[in-house]
């Protein structure tokens, strides 16, 4: 554990950028953005965190306009998992590789905790059973210097699914900013603790692990949301009920929480005149699923939106032992109707499992409308998981 | 009414009047079953104000107004799986969703919604007479910072009020803005400073600007859901054969769609800012669809929203129409 003045670290940033590429946040009208710094701007563009200790917003009460310790818009899986990718160019002469393979190395700053566990999320999907060769080049470039979140905001819940603001999973060297000047570091992973070695700073004392242990109880404490999925026959249960109608109702079925979160994955394939790229795609849309005939087994906002919620807390789990969700808040932070995931998944519970009735609204009848045959599971839930 | 401190007060000097008398309304509308769905705003468990739809009289306490309430609920008067239509899940199984409604639906409404609202009634996307159309007086909205929205420092006097002959009730109010009757003025003498501004840029300046924007965009079409005028059934970008334009995001296919879009709504947009408050990447759309307007009011002295019988020009066809660009 050792302390780096924020000089040492633009001091190795700026050599860095001789020969890599930075990805870092950077503020675009208020807001920040996980951008690669240009290299004309370089360093310039770089937002630093201020690290004011303790300040975490109450519940209710709205982020202030600097936007240093904020969580950036976007995550950083798009450094990963491109929104736009071109896989290849197909002509009448013969088909060209168009996955790019001599890129430099690049150095990841001040990922959040919720966001590196994010990617070692979409690692089980795209280094899993088949792997994926651009995700993993993008994996083995990239060193990921994580920034422990001491500002968690309303919208957080990170701590009620395995991470925590001063989680490190994922990252390759970890960073807690002590005050605007001071960090301290810590080697994650043999490349991160090789990069710390070659770093001059001085060894943490007992002061500073002190006052990292008090950062760390403070934000986590910050942290009020919370949410608890409900087992996985529990889930199974509440497939059908009237509940998805009532909560999705005001979905505007547009991609913003899969866009913006750093776990969802989906992709589509499509062709540009010669070229074949692979883009983002997302379950809330009518097109996910709708096939060449005109027929659409997610027809309706309410399994789209259930899709959603079954694929991160039921069929991930499922299949990888883990949720595909972090906490981080985006999809609720950003949805333009303020659709709250933490609030409707710890509504499933108490949902009972097949109630006609249902509550104020929604499509009553959801579970006696939807052809599913006894003892198997719908087709709905099978696609594109 | 406050559940979580500062997060959403009721709006300014009126105390939550204006939302205890929606609520006294909705609750009388809904008991009487003169509507079977009451389009209103709510507050979430988070202190953000939401779009609520109620349905039973007892629900209708949810409801609120105050200065977040930005969504334009018209948006959902298009939505079959809202308001009920030939669309909706639900239809025949007997189980009391949209069905049981007595088929009358009342939104709540803003000056600046109610002109959305008098489009999809010229485009005949409604039948006005299953709606009760409750007016809002607006004092003006804030975003979660607490800044004035961009469309609330631009709204002239006329719209502040909705216009009570085209509401068949209006709560709260007549306000006016400190200020704003004189800006409001100027506003609708020259409506378009913000264009103007883009337009005194060279093309090749104004390329930088609008792409360095269009490279945010990720395609998430919220700006299009959001949009109360983009109703149709099936979207050119959602077409699959042939694609129009690629949905992959890259600058070049990111403008084919914004520009699209833009032309879509040229004579029908009302500004009514949804687009622009939706989009999580900050692309100031509203200068896109405020210089389509400007054009359309400039070659055919056309203003959407003002008038429930009238068409835009750019779907119907008038003799006296300018045509001097026919040669």
């Amino acid at each position: 554990m050792k302390i780096l003045e924020r000089k040492a670290l633009a001091d190795f940033f700026n050599d860095w950028l001789a020969e890599g590429e930075l990805i870092a946040p950077v503020e675009i009208e208020g807001r920040l953005y996980f951008r690669q710094l240009d290299e004309e701007k370089r360093l310039a563009q770089l937002v630093w965190p201020v690290g004011q200790p303790g300040a975490a917003a109450p519940s209710g009460e709205r982020p202030k306009a600097a936007p240093a310790d904020t969580l950036t818009v976007n995550s950083i899986k798009e450094f990963f998992f491109p929104r736009r990718q071109e896989l290849y160019e197909q002509r009448p002469e013969g088909i060209t590789s168009r996955v790019a393979r001599d890129e430099r190395q690049r150095l990841l700053l001040f990922a959040r905790p919720c966001d590196t566990r994010g990617l070692t999320i979409l690692d089980r999907v795209f280094l899993g059973q088949s792997e994926d060769q651009s995700y993993r080049r993008a994996r083995q470039i990239t060193t990921i210097i994580g920034l422990h979140c001491l500002k968690p905001d309303r919208h957080c819940f990170c701590t009620s699914l395995g991470g925590g603001p001063f989680d490190t999973e994922g990252m390759d060297l970890a960073l807690t900013p002590l005050d605007g000047e001071r960090f301290v570091a810590r080697g994650i992973s043999e490349k991160g603790k090789k990069l710390l070695s070659s770093l001059s700073g001085n060894q943490a004392g007992d002061g500073e692990r002190k006052r990292l242990e008090q950062l760390r109880k403070a934000a986590e404490a910050a942290i009020r949301r919370r949410i608890e999925v409900p087992d996985q026959q529990a889930m199974a249960k509440r497939f059908d009920s009237p509940y998805w109608g009532e909560v999705s109702k005001t979905c505007l079925s547009c991609g913003i929480c899969s866009y913006l979160c750093p776990t969802c994955h989906c992709f589509d394939i499509v062709d540009e005149g010669y070229l074949r790229v692979r883009c983002w795609d997302t379950c809330s849309s009518d097109t996910f699923t709708r096939m060449a005939a005109g027929q659409n087994p997610r027809k309706h906002k309410y399994t789209r939106y259930r899709q959603r919620i079954y694929h991160k807390f039921s069929y991930f789990k499922e299949n990888f032992d883990t949720y595909s969700c972090v906490g981080c808040g985006r999809c609720t932070r950003h949805c333009p109707v303020k659709i709250d995931i933490a609030e409707i998944v710890n509504g499933i519970a108490s949902t009972s499992a097949r109630d006609p009735a249902g509550k104020a609204a929604g499509f009553a009848g959801a579970a006696t409308t939807r052809p599913v045959r006894a003892g198997t599971k719908s087709t709905d839930n099978g696609a594109k998981r | 009414m406050k559940q979580s401190g500062k997060a959403a007060q009721d709006i300014g000097n009126d105390t939550g009047k204006t939302a205890m008398s929606l609520r006294k309304i909705a609750t009388e509308l809904l008991a009487k079953k003169a509507v079977g769905l009451v389009i209103g705003y709510g507050r979430s468990p988070l202190g953000d104000a939401v779009p609520l739809l109620v349905r039973r009289a007892e629900d209708a306490q949810a409801l609120q107004w105050n200065q977040h309430c930005t969504y334009n609920l018209v948006r959902y008067l298009t939505d079959p799986e809202v308001v009920g239509g030939p669309e909706a899940r639900g239809g025949g199984d007997g189980s009391g969703g949209a069905k049981s409604d007595s088929g009358k639906v009342a939104v709540v409404v803003k000056g600046c919604d109610l002109k959305a609202l008098l489009v999809l009634q010229s485009e005949n996307q409604v039948q006005r007479e299953r709606l009760t159309v409750i007016g809002l007086s607006c004092p003006g909205l804030t975003d979660e910072q607490g800044r004035p929205l961009s469309k609330c420092r631009d709204c002239p006097p006329d719209v502040h009020n909705p216009r009570e002959e085209l509401c068949d009730l209006v709560v709260g109010g007549p306000v006016s803005r400190s200020g704003s009757e004189t800006e409001g003025q100027q506003a609708r003498d020259h409506d378009f400073r913000d264009v103007d501004e883009i337009e005194a840029l060279s093309p090749a300046e104004r390329r930088v600007l609008w792409d360095g924007y269009f490279a945010r965009c990720l395609r998430c079409y919220a700006c299009r859901n959001v949009c109360p005028l983009c109703y149709c059934k099936e979207c050119v970008f959602d077409q699959h054969d042939p694609r129009w334009v690629s949905p992959a995001a890259s600058v070049a296919s990111n403008r084919s769609f914004h520009l699209i879009r833009a032309y879509h709504l040229a004579g029908r947009c009302v500004d009514c800012g949804e687009c622009e408050r939706a989009c999580p990447v900050g692309i100031p759309l509203r200068r896109i669809n405020r210089k389509a307007a400007k054009v359309v009011e400039e070659g055919f002295h056309f203003r959407a929203g003002l008038d429930p019988q009238a068409k835009s020009p750019l779907v119907g066809f008038a003799d006296e129409d300018p045509q001097e660009f026919i040669e």
